[in-house]
């Protein structure tokens, strides 16, 4: 396989360390000018999202992963197991609930999603950073709660729980930002 | 979908997607987009994205945002083809990725453009013009000797790059040492030279393949009066009233308790394995010296020329590369390095005489480039006959002249003071 020596450490590098994948979020270079080079590195573990710190001297490498980012599309869930399919060549990944993560909040069928494939085989799958679900239950507001910092939970249509205003009714459609699974806005009301 | 396209600088062409909602332009990590600049706020701008519009609000920044030149009061709605300056970056606004694109294809045709703002590389030719008179006015006499010779360096992490002329061997010169001690022994007493020096390998904020080297030698100096001709230079070319001197010995005793002179291998590895940081993968199959070294680098120098630049003198016998030995303490070597807000600025030496003792010194760091992978550099050269033949009793510094007008103009990486820094030289 491919490797990398430290002169060719870059930002956006993809490695494989301790037989994982990883992505050179950051490389600094310190080098005396009488001495060994460093190169302090930034690696975020492209499965699990941690990042790891480490320090590579001149004359060290690494080895290249192959990793590739792709455009899919959630095609549905049975089970435990999610069901997607590459937007270019129409491959079919299964991917389980651990390696979705929390994500399945927020995966309708159809949406549009970011997959990065590690060794020809999905590792995330990751939702568009917005996406607008219909609020299937919840218990009606107190009269009055217009407020937004009043809040409750609502039951949307993925089957997942958000909390939202108290004035968000069955039916609407609010708009949440799945990187913090935070409600933003209702985007309609039905 | 919207999008933000840089215009100017090293990173010119970059392209921003603006994702839905908010996004924020600072300094902070967390911020969706990140621009490592003093002159940014860590929370800068926002760019609000909504359905039909965008639109863009300042943070209470310290040094405020302009949109098309106008210092930005209110959240202002952006049109396609606005341009956005924070700090020195440049960007341009565009609605769709179609524009987007014939955005970066004109962009293309811009990358001639010097990645330092005019205004800097103005401040930079004053530098310059200060430093000449500091030379002049100690009587020094400007020299200019070869970039590209058959000799070159011998160090073990010097990376020369090699230029092959006629079927000879020739070296883009990592400093031009060699040359200027050719001129002393041919008779030259107090020489500067302000020139490109080459190091293949190194890239970063404070490194660029090609860099600008100010050099000196003076024939009669002892090492204390050539650390105070440098430590006057730099308190002459930047804010400092006064500068300090610190041994590698009382540095190390001060900062990590233990004397770097007397230490054993083991005892350093032990030091090593105690501190809480970051070490390299698999130091332990280094040396003595490169133990030294990353200790310095990570927990001395940072502490070194925060109030005032500072020097650090007698490094230890082992790492004397050109110095000669102390003749009272053959532990040290006279060599001395300047540091200033914890960079690494100069490096001077009271210079080897001993063409003898050199050729040891060739050999040895031959053997250890070769544990490396790198290939032998010259051992014979035209210095070693100059040495021969008698090298007059001389100190010689070299500086690094990029990183002291980053320092001396307040930028944060040499990128900001250089016009084309490698690749796009």
């Amino acid at each position: 396989m491919a490797s990398y020596k430290t002169n060719d450490f870059r930002k956006g590098l993809r490695v494989e360390i301790d037989n994982e994948p990883y992505l050179m979020i950051e490389m600094n270079f310190v080098k005396p000018g009488k001495g060994n080079a460093l190169y302090k590195c930034k690696l975020r573990n492209l499965i699990r999202g941690t990042v790891l710190d480490r320090t590579y001297k001149g004359g060290d490498s690494l080895e290249a992963a192959d990793v590739e980012e792709i455009d899919c599309q959630f095609l549905y869930r049975q089970t435990d197991t999610f069901y997607f399919m590459n937007n270019t060549d129409f491959d079919q990944y299964e991917l389980s609930e651990d390696q979705v993560g929390d994500y399945w909040k927020y995966l309708k069928e159809g949406m549009k999603c970011h997959a990065v494939l590690w060794n020809g085989n999905p590792i995330t799958i990751t939702p568009p950073n917005h996406v607008e679900l219909t609020v299937e239950f919840c218990e009606p507001g107190a009269k009055g709660d217009t407020a937004t910092n009043v809040t409750k939970p609502v039951k949307v249509e993925t089957g997942a729980e958000i909390i939202c205003p108290a004035f968000i009714e069955m039916g609407n459609i609010i708009k949440v930002d799945t990187r913090t699974g935070d409600y933003v806005e209702r985007a309609s009301v039905k | 979908m919207a999008y933000l396209i840089i215009t100017n600088g090293l990173d010119q062409g970059q392209l921003f997607e603006l994702s839905g909602g908010e996004n924020i332009i600072g300094r902070d990590e967390g911020a969706d987009i990140q621009l490592c600049l003093n002159a940014v706020s860590r929370r800068h701008a926002i760019l609000k994205v909504c359905a039909e519009t965008v639109s863009i609000q300042d943070l209470e920044s310290a040094n405020g945002t302009l949109l098309n030149n106008n210092l930005l009061k209110k959240e202002a709605v952006l049109q396609d083809g606005d341009l956005i300056k924070i700090a020195d970056m440049e960007f341009k606004f565009c609605k769709g990725l179609l524009s987007a694109h014939s955005q970066v294809d004109t962009i293309r045709l811009n990358d001639f453009r010097s990645t330092a703002a005019v205004e800097t590389l103005l401040a930079r030719s004053d530098l310059l013009k200060q430093l000449r008179q500091f030379f002049y006015d100690a009587e020094f006499d400007e020299v200019e000797t070869p970039m590209l010779s058959a000799d070159t360096v011998v160090d073990r992490y010097l990376y020369p790059i090699g230029v092959e002329v006629a079927g000879q061997q020739y070296w883009l010169q990592t400093s031009p040492e060699f040359g200027m001690k050719r001129l002393i022994a041919s008779g030259m007493n107090s020489i500067f030279q302000i020139c490109h020096a080459f190091r293949d390998e190194e890239k970063g904020p404070l490194h660029n393949l090609e860099f600008t080297m100010v050099e000196w030698y003076r024939v009669g100096d002892t090492t204390e009066e050539a650390i105070q001709f440098l430590g006057e230079l730099a308190t002459s070319l930047l804010p400092y009233y006064s500068f300090e001197t610190i041994s590698y010995q009382d540095a190390f005793l001060t900062i990590l308790e233990f004397d770097p002179l007397k230490v054993t291998e083991k005892e350093l590895i032990h030091v090593i394995a105690s501190l809480d940081f970051e070490a390299p993968q698999n130091w332990r199959a280094l040396g003595k010296d490169d133990w030294l070294n990353l200790l310095l680098t990570e927990f001395i120098q940072p502490r070194l020329g925060k109030q005032q630049p500072c020097i650090l003198y007698d490094y230890p016998v082992s790492q004397s590369a050109l110095a000669r030995i102390h003749p009272e303490n053959p532990l040290v070597a006279e060599r001395f390095e300047l540091f200033i807000d914890g960079i690494e600025i100069a490096n001077g030496y009271h210079e080897l005489l001993d063409a003898g003792e050199l050729h040891q010194r060739n050999l040895k760091t031959n053997a250890l480039r070769q544990l490396d992978d790198r290939p032998e550099l010259p051992i014979d050269s035209y210095l070693a006959h100059a040495m021969e033949h008698g090298l007059p009793d001389c100190c010689g510094v070299a500086l690094g002249f990029d990183r002291l007008a980053m320092l001396a103009l307040g930028k944060a990486s040499i990128f900001e003071v250089l016009p084309f820094p490698f690749p796009r030289a």
